[in-house]
């Protein structure tokens, strides 16, 4: 019993060099890391684009989708989301101006009632046809619940909203014959709106994934320990056993080993990346130039890396009354207890007034 | 002679100019008062077009029935029914914003006041290094 506790301890500690080495790597790296990220997000979208509705012939050549990819990865996620819809109403434009005319309003009142308030959180929105034909969309929502708020339920819908629409608008084409021909374009968007809201797949898909949200964030904030993995088990079982049932309920087909996998291995995706990333706090290197009356300064400002204290423990050589001994031992654990991540978010001048106190001298002139 | 006192505070501040504090020093120019009725006005706006997209869509959506029974429509129920959904609509979004901006504002008069500490560190950093033997005030 002994010897198998010592090795799980090994496998832990193991852990945890393993877990500092990957943080310091991504401190070292992040910039470069998340431009190569949002590169790939980019490229994998405008292939999904390409292969759904690529009408536009030199929006669908490779280098082209290549350059818009690398533009994708150095600009803000805002502009991101802004350039990956005006390629979709290009496509749908060529395809049919009238028809993309509805796309377009449909983008517009999601930008006037959401998207305007938090425009990074429209990443979330590109992100699910992309993971979809890997069976790791299940991820977005756990993602989406652990780090952001419920109200990303709406980016989240519209994903499935969109995905579905832009192949709608495309079966469409063929009911309009010209530019002009308004009765076409009426019974085209007719036709298309009827088969939105007929769609069983979107709505099971809206509803579960608002039930993923909204459970893995009320219980990964639930104040107890893991709580964080607490929630994204709930949300991988939400996800199977909603989708499994809600499939067979609403008469959608959906592929069982598909959900079942894609959740489970979501799961451990999300885990994972909450083990190795999220732990990370918002300090990263930075470089700054300023000057006063006599110099320039260029610095380069690296954040401490805080090592965790050992843990204390106490042990009880006289003998004292068991009270007395518990009381030390809950003190001792709520010593020890991980204090919360903060998100990038809660980023505060008083953190950064302990966390850049090494300055690399050696860059000031 | 350099005074890593004030270079670590000019750094600080540096770092704080080149990420939030762009966005939060463009709010400051406001009062919290202006900056949610500014933001609110916005917003207004915004749904405005929003729901006259959505009553768009609803009307070429239902385009066929209202042709069919134009005569049968009571319009003045109808534009009263709009108008209620607008109203609603504007109410809750109105409520909507004058809480996020509210949140935004105070979040980032926070991270300003802290700002300003700073650079007042700098500014006493700065004349002490003046007052200095050796320093301008002394070379003066």
């Amino acid at each position: 019993m002994q010897i198998m506790n010592q090795e799980g301890n090994q496998v832990l500690t193991s852990l945890f060099v393993y877990k500092g080495k990957v943080t310091d790597l991504y401190k070292k790296y992040e910039t470069y890391i998340n431009i190569f990220l949002k590169f790939v997000l980019a490229f994998l979208f405008f292939n999904y684009i390409t292969s759904t509705i690529g009408a536009y012939d030199i929006l669908t050549k490779l280098p082209i989708r290549f350059i818009l990819s690398v533009i994708c990865a150095f600009v803000s996620p805002a502009v991101f989301v802004l350039i990956a819809v005006i390629v979709i109403l290009l496509h749908l434009f060529k395809m049919s101006m009238l028809l993309a005319l509805l796309a377009l309003v449909i983008f517009s009142i999601y930008y006037f009632l959401y998207l305007k308030f938090t425009p990074k959180q429209g990443v979330l929105m590109l992100a699910i046809p992309v993971f979809a034909p890997f069976h790791l969309h299940y991820a977005v929502p756990l993602l989406a619940g652990l780090k952001y708020t419920p109200f990303t339920i709406i980016p989240v819908g519209m994903s499935f909203v969109m995905t579905k629409l832009i192949v709608y608008i495309k079966d469409a084409v063929p009911t309009i014959t010209s530019n002009t021909d308004i009765e076409g374009a009426l019974t085209a968007y007719t036709d298309v709106i009827n088969r939105l809201l007929a769609d069983k797949e979107v709505q099971l898909y809206v509803i579960i994934f608002a039930l993923i949200i909204m459970l893995t964030y009320v219980v990964s904030r639930l104040p107890v320990d893991y709580s964080w993995y607490l929630g994204i088990a709930v949300g991988v079982l939400t996800s199977m056993i909603g989708l499994l049932v809600g499939a067979k309920s609403l008469g959608v087909d959906v592929s069982s080993f598909g959900v079942i996998l894609g959740s489970i291995i979501s799961g451990i995706v999300i885990s994972a990346f909450q083990f190795f990333v999220c732990t990370i706090d918002y300090k990263r290197k930075e470089f700054v130039q300023f000057e006063d009356d006599d110099y320039y300064y260029y610095v380069r400002a690296i954040p401490k890396i805080n090592v965790s204290a050992p843990e204390l423990k106490v042990r009880r050589i006289t003998s004292e009354p068991k009270e007395e001994a518990e009381r030390m031992e809950t003190n001792n654990r709520s010593r020890t207890r991980p204090s919360p991540i903060k998100s990038e978010s809660d980023f505060e001048i008083d953190d950064m007034d302990t966390g850049y106190d090494e300055i690399d001298l050696d860059d000031l002139e | 002679m350099l005074n890593q006192e004030k270079v670590k505070a000019m750094t600080k501040a540096a770092i704080y100019e080149s990420r939030e504090g762009k966005d939060d020093i463009k709010i400051n120019e406001y009062s919290a008062s202006d900056y949610v009725r500014y933001n609110m006005l916005k917003t207004l706006i915004c749904v405005t077009f929003a729901f006259l997209f959505i009553c768009g869509i609803y009307l070429i959506y239902t385009s066929e029935d209202i042709f069919q029974s134009i005569l049968n429509i009571n319009l003045v129920a109808l534009g009263k029914l709009i108008l209620l959904l607008y109203v609603l609509t504007i109410a809750a979004y109105i409520i909507i914003s004058v809480v996020f901006y509210q949140y935004k504002y105070s979040k980032a008069a926070k991270r300003i006041k802290k700002y300003e500490l700073l650079l007042k560190r700098i500014k006493r950093c700065s004349h002490i290094a003046d007052n200095e033997p050796g320093g301008k005030s002394s070379v003066d």
